[in-house]
């Protein structure tokens, strides 16, 4: 037992002097992912639902005419509406008295547009003509406030409208002002409230946010890449550690070994236990990277324990198959650079963002890597470590399946 | 005692036969040199002693242990010097020291002791802690004999140690082997440097075609010769009417031709070479370059096999 500890601690420690085994096991999945992190990190910024807050500057020079049965202007009313509380959080209103001075603010930035609404707004409304145009003056740099601005005042606009038209035919019916005056008042109150709730939404609409879609428990796309890139670079790492038993058969170390009163099996045993402490040690040091660097949160104990021990074993067993194939170190880049890419892909390692067809989701079953990334995606989840039992035993099997293969072939080899 | 005896030990590589049933007797505490061109058997034949490769005929006894049924306390006696170098270039030369006393089964206090010894030994404690990739070729050799020295070995096999080194590391090696030798250590050492197995060795065999072809102490083998000395001379001219003259002179056993080189052998070459010289002359031919060779182990190879030891 002593010598196969020897034997794994030698292979850890050349391991741990190999720039090139550390920048692929470590360096490359994080550099990859922190890369990924920076871009997605930028169009999650941009893809904000969030509304750009808005300064609105307004010179309501609107004026009631005289004997108007409105209690207030028209211009005030609108200012109320856009003034409401629900809107209040992103659109903010100050009020100028003239027009330079609102037109000296927005000079200055420190408004993004200015609202000029005339003298005879509310006189040209209570008189049925087409209202005097309300002008509104932006800052050309910006794209969205604009839109917005322009949806706003649109609404309140067509619903001042349709109550002018609604006046009119009122008036015309009854021929009492007095009736007409106080209808205006009560369509300028719900206007008001109509507007206020523009952005809230009717009261008898409920928008209800799913508890699965619930952005806490999903794990996020930094998560999912990381996943992904760990898996890829742990069989990777597996089978470069492997490879020392075909560097070190070149090199005559292994012969040499073989010369030793120590048994062939417990030699290889060696060899199987440093690659596994290697693939762990990657395994953790990802771990950890991605909780300390991204936040990832990997799940519950259990079911990261599943996760990360099904992964392990399926990567050493790979390994131990894909080494035992192949007859010299040369002819492992082909085979690690191809064949593991390869399996990567199918098994939708480097697509974790992205919805594959149902098609494409039952090839990764196919593959250690595509179980691994189950695993992973319910650990993430934040699902039971029950729940996980499944994909750790298919993990398990296969990885105990493939490790039989290869460590029988290896047997025959140096038999 | 015999530190190695083989019974008809045979490996076979397909349809080739590399070794063909050799039986050797290595006495224990002898330094006894395996001789023989590249591809004579000599490294297979190792590597059937050391349990690499399995013989497909025969057996071999290591101190009273079979190769084949003990193999384990065969190795257990058996310190290996490959010839390659086989240690681990990114570790040190302690690091690399103690994984192969770990391998023999050494741990704890003693393996420390002995890791020191065998750096003290090999003269690189100074240069203990440094990565064995960037030691010379020499140092690497040194370090790559120490790590068979460890487990203070019974026998140690040695397949052409000196092989691609400097004068300097090469001496140091074979003093090195000597010393071993003379604290009690059984050498086996392979080489196809005959000054090598002359300076070493109680006794040699010399190997080829995977036979032994003739084996004994160096004075035994150049008797072989009839201890004669080798006399090349070049002529400028052509020797035929010379050759039957230069075969009827005292002293003269054999006398070969070839354009305008004469290759004689004589028990004197101080006395003959007068008489060539005035044969020369009186034919008309002038002498234009003389060899004198003292037996030894070329010539026996060269003797037994028609074909020279470097071929």
């Amino acid at each position: 037992m002593k010598k196969i500890f020897a034997i794994a601690w030698k292979d850890l420690l050349r391991s741990t002097r190999s720039l090139f085994l550390i920048g692929m096991a470590v360096v490359a999945p994080l550099l990859i992912t922190a890369l990924m992190f920076f871009a997605l990190g930028s169009m999650e910024s941009s893809d904000s639902s969030a509304l750009p807050q808005i300064e609105l500057g307004i010179v309501d020079s609107d004026q009631l005419p005289a004997g108007a049965s409105l209690e207030n202007s028209l211009g005030a009313s609108l200012r109320q509406a856009l003034s409401g509380e629900d809107l209040h959080t992103w659109l903010h209103l100050r009020a100028y008295s003239d027009a330079s001075a609102a037109q000296a603010a927005l000079d200055a930035q420190q408004i993004d547009a200015v609202l000029y609404i005339p003298a005879d707004f509310s006189a040209q409304f209570m008189q049925g003509a087409q209202p005097t145009a309300l002008r509104v003056v932006y800052d050309p740099a910006l794209t969205i406030t604009p839109v917005i601005l322009r949806t706003l005042l649109e609404n309140a606009m067509q619903s001042m409208q349709g109550a002018q038209i609604a006046l009119q035919i009122l008036s015309a019916q009854t021929q009492d002002p007095a009736l007409s005056a106080a209808a205006a008042a009560q369509y300028a109150d719900w206007s008001a409230q109509a507007q206020s709730e523009l952005a809230a939404g009717p009261a008898w609409l409920h928008i209800v946010t799913p508890a699965s879609a619930d952005s806490s428990s999903q794990p996020s796309s930094i998560a999912l890449i990381l996943a992904g890139q760990m898996i890829f670079f742990s069989f990777f790492t597996g089978g470069y550690a492997m490879l020392s038993i075909l560097h070190e058969a070149e090199e005559g170390t292994l012969a040499r070994q073989f010369t030793t009163p120590t048994a062939r099996i417990l030699i290889l045993s060696g060899k199987f236990l440093a690659v596994l402490l290697t693939v762990i040690l990657q395994g953790a040091v990802l771990l950890a990277a991605g909780r300390f660097f991204f936040g990832v949160n990997w799940g519950q104990p259990g079911a990261i324990a599943l996760a990360f021990g099904g992964q392990m074993i399926a990567a050493v067993g790979l390994a131990v198959l894909l080494v035992a194939l192949i007859k010299t170190s040369r002819q492992s880049g082909p085979v690690f650079g191809g064949l593991l890419t390869a399996m990567g892909m199918l098994s939708g390692l480097f697509t974790t963002n992205i919805n594959m067809p149902a098609g494409f989701d039952m090839l990764s079953r196919f593959t250690p890597q595509g179980w691994a990334l189950t695993a992973w995606k319910l650990a993430l989840n934040g699902h039971a470590t029950s729940d996980l039992l499944l994909p750790a035993v298919v993990l398990t099997a296969i990885g105990l399946a493939l490790f039989a293969a290869g460590a029988w072939r290896f047997n025959r080899r140096f038999a | 005692m015999n530190a190695i005896e083989t019974f008809q030990l045979k490996k076979n590589f397909g349809a080739r036969a590399a070794v063909q049933g050799i039986d050797l007797r290595v006495p224990a505490g002898e330094i006894f040199s395996l001789l023989g061109p590249n591809g004579a058997g000599k490294s297979t034949t190792i590597a059937m002693l050391s349990g690499l490769l399995a013989p497909s005929g025969g057996d071999a006894v290591i101190f009273g242990h079979s190769i084949i049924r003990q193999t384990q306390q065969a190795k257990a006696v058996l310190g290996i010097v490959p010839q390659e170098i086989a240690l681990y270039p990114d570790l040190s030369a302690r690091e690399n020291l103690r994984f192969w006393g770990q391998m023999y089964g050494l741990g704890g206090k003693t393996l420390q002791t002995r890791v020191d010894e065998i750096l003290d030994l090999i003269d690189l404690r100074d240069r203990q802690n440094d990565l064995v990739g960037k030691f010379s070729g020499g140092m690497q050799r040194r370090v790559n004999i120490g790590a068979a020295l460890l487990h203070r070995p019974q026998l140690l096999i040695m397949d052409e140690p000196t092989v691609g080194i400097d004068p300097q590391s090469r001496r140091h090696i074979l003093d090195s082997v000597k010393a071993l030798n003379q604290q009690g250590m059984t050498v086996l050492y392979t080489t196809h440097y005959m000054e090598e197995a002359a300076e070493l060795s109680d006794q040699i065999a010399i190997m080829d075609q995977g036979q032994i072809i003739a084996s004994g102490s160096h004075t035994q083998l150049i008797h072989l010769v009839g201890g004669q000395t080798r006399v090349e001379i070049s002529l400028n001219g052509c020797v035929d009417g010379l050759l039957s003259a230069w075969q009827a002179m005292p002293g003269v056993s054999a006398v070969n031709a070839k354009d305008n080189q004469v290759s004689l052998l004589t028990e004197n070459a101080n006395t003959l070479l007068p008489l060539l010289f005035e044969s020369t002359a009186g034919n008309g031919l002038h002498i234009t370059a003389v060899e004198i060779c003292e037996p030894n182990l070329e010539m026996v190879f060269l003797h037994l096999t028609g074909r020279a030891l470097r071929d």
